[in-house]
Order: C-alpha cells, then structure tokens, then sequence
C-alpha cells in the first residue's frame, strides 16, 4: 500500500471503523511505517471523534416526559412470529386430515358406524375456524400493510 | 457487550412486563432523535416533541419490532419516517455545531480542530440536497454505518459512501492544509 491508497482506503472507512485499534490491518500497517500519514489518520481520527461529542442544546433530557407518555399508552403485547403461526395451522390441518387413517378411527367405526363422523367433522372445523378467526384477527394490520403495498405496486 | 446485544437485553426485560426498563433506551437514543428534530423542525420546542412522538410510535409498535436490524436502526428509520411523512424536509442543523460542549473541557487545541472539523463538515453538507445531508449528519455525528444509514433513509449503501467518501476526502485535505 503507497500514500495514495492508503488516504483513499482511510477515506472510505465505515463509522465504526474510527478507533485506532479498530483499523483494517493494511492501514495500520502503512502507518506504522509512514510518519506523514501516521499524522494524517491520527489527526482525522481525532477529529471525527470530536464531532461526535454532542452540544449543550442535545443534552436535555426528556426521558421524564417520554416516559410520562409511555405509561398511558397501552403496554406492548408479545406477538408470536408468523413462521409459529403457520406451523400450528399446518398441524391442525395435518390433524384433520390424517385422522380418518388411524387405528382408533377405524375401532370407532366398527362400534359406532357411520354415525360419529358428523360430531367429529363439526369439531375438527370449529377448531380449524377458530384458528383461523384468531389468525386473520391477530394480524389485521399485516393484512392492511400488504394490502395498502399491493395497491401501491398497482397503480 | 455490544450496542445491540445490551438493547436486546433491555428489550427483552420490557416485552417481560418491565416498562420502565423504556427509560434506558430513551437515555440512550434520545440525543440522536433530538439531533433528527432539529434538523427536520430547526427549533428546540417542536424538536422535543417530535422525539416524543418518535419514542411513543417505538413503543406502541416495540411488538412489531422482529430484530432484524439493530434497535437503534429502526428506532431511527421511526424518526426518519416521522419527518418525511410530516411533509419535512432534512436540513443540517447549523447552530448546533456553534452551540458549546456539555461539561467536556477541551484543550485549546482540541476545540480549534473540532471548530474546523465541524465548520468543513457543514459546508459540505451544505452543498448536497437535502436527503444526502441527512446521511453525513448519521455518518459523522452519529457514528451510524453505511449499512444503518441506507436501512434508515433506503438510499443505497454506494451512494452514501460516495458522499460520505467526498466529504472525508474534503475533510482530510482541509486540515491538512492547516497543519503545513
Ligand atoms: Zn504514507
């Protein structure tokens, strides 16, 4: 690395890149060896971290009064992740669907005939109704969110 | 432990029923918010309550927050989004770069370079329209990454190293010049 690269590499250095022990191996390399450039990256380094320093008009603190807003907002509810969700409809559905193969199906049949499959329909579909009412419930802004985007695609 | 984790942490104790554990992230963040006000409002009383605002919009949607980016990203694209959708427009905030340091007693020499580092920053912020200055206030001010500014504005990770490129270059070439 020659002086050249070496101001082109300090200038496109990320913000968390500003400590000295942070710096990219090559960079403090050449400095190491190069007291004119060793002066040029100590002397940004410093001043970028000046910069940082806030001015008397960002210290205020305003906490008190956010928080006084906080506590009469409504408190945020845990949300379970849509990967959850859709697992726990796939089961259900897998439930249904796999029921009429099983062992305790067919011993249920042999007693009963026919007759039980209507009790045990209604109950696998009020289940499944009942997840996907609370589904569609739970993620109403979601649905809307998609849906304004979609709008906006379209137009 | 880093920024993020420490914020996880803290998040993780308020979605646990601690509300007052917001407080932490509020002392943490609302020098950066307060910094965004001035610049979208370029005064003191509507710039505290847009950093009210902001933290009140965090906190009713802390549940929608999925981690994918840093807390502090997305903290800060609330605020950016804030401004824009308020019809806003981004100016570099001059007179906090005039205004004096908190408490922090800088040698002579420290407070010359930070008045020329500041004073060179501003007129190449000055330069730029206005959705670019926002990006060297995050870079310069805020120690933001590239990564975090372009979550936080959507403008790409290349044009804002570019500007952020030219200004540095700028910047160096400056106080070069005052030291021969
Ligand atoms: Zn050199």
């Amino acid at each position: 690395m020659n002086c050249v690269d070496f101001l082109v590499a300090l200038d496109a250095l990320d913000a968390q890149a500003g400590s000295l022990s942070a710096l990219p191996i090559a960079i403090r390399h050449h400095a190491a060896g190069c007291p004119d450039c060793r002066l040029v990256l100590e002397r940004q380094a410093r001043a970028l971290a000046l910069c940082r320093l806030s001015p008397i008009s960002l210290q205020k603190d305003i906490c008190q009064r956010v928080m006084t807003g906080v506590l009469f907002a409504p408190r945020p509810q845990p949300v379970m992740p849509l990967r959850n969700w859709l697992a726990a409809g796939i089961v259900l559905l897998a439930a249904a669907m796999v029921s009429p193969l099983l062992h305790d199906y067919r011993l249920l049949q042999a007693d009963y005939g026919n007759s039980f499959i209507i009790p045990l329909t209604l109950v696998l579909g009020a289940a499944i109704s009942l997840y996907m009412l609370v589904f569609v419930g739970s993620h109403l802004r979601d649905f809307s969110t998609i849906w304004r985007r979609w709008l906006s695609s379209h137009r | 432990m880093t920024d993020a984790a420490a914020d996880a942490a803290v998040l993780r104790r308020i979605m646990a029923g601690e509300s007052d554990a917001f407080a932490i992230l509020v002392r943490r963040y609302q020098r950066r918010i307060l910094r965004l006000g001035y610049g979208f409002y370029h005064n003191q009383h509507e710039a505290e309550d847009f950093v009210q605002e902001v933290f009140l919009k965090a906190w009713s949607g802390l549940a929608s927050f999925r981690g994918q980016a840093a807390f502090s990203t997305w903290l800060t694209r609330i605020a950016y989004n804030t401004g824009i959708n308020g019809k806003r427009v981004y100016r570099h905030h001059e007179t906090l770069d005039n205004d004096p340091l908190d408490a922090a007693a800088l040698s002579i020499e420290d407070a010359q370079l930070r008045r020329e580092a500041v004073g060179h920053l501003r007129k190449a912020m000055l330069e730029l329209p206005a959705r670019y200055q926002i990006c060297l206030d995050l870079f310069f001010f805020d120690g933001l990454p590239y990564q975090g500014i372009s979550q936080v504005t959507g403008l790409a990770v290349n044009t804002i190293k570019s500007h952020v490129f030219r200004a540095k270059s700028c910047l160096r070439a400056a106080l070069a010049k005052e030291l021969a």
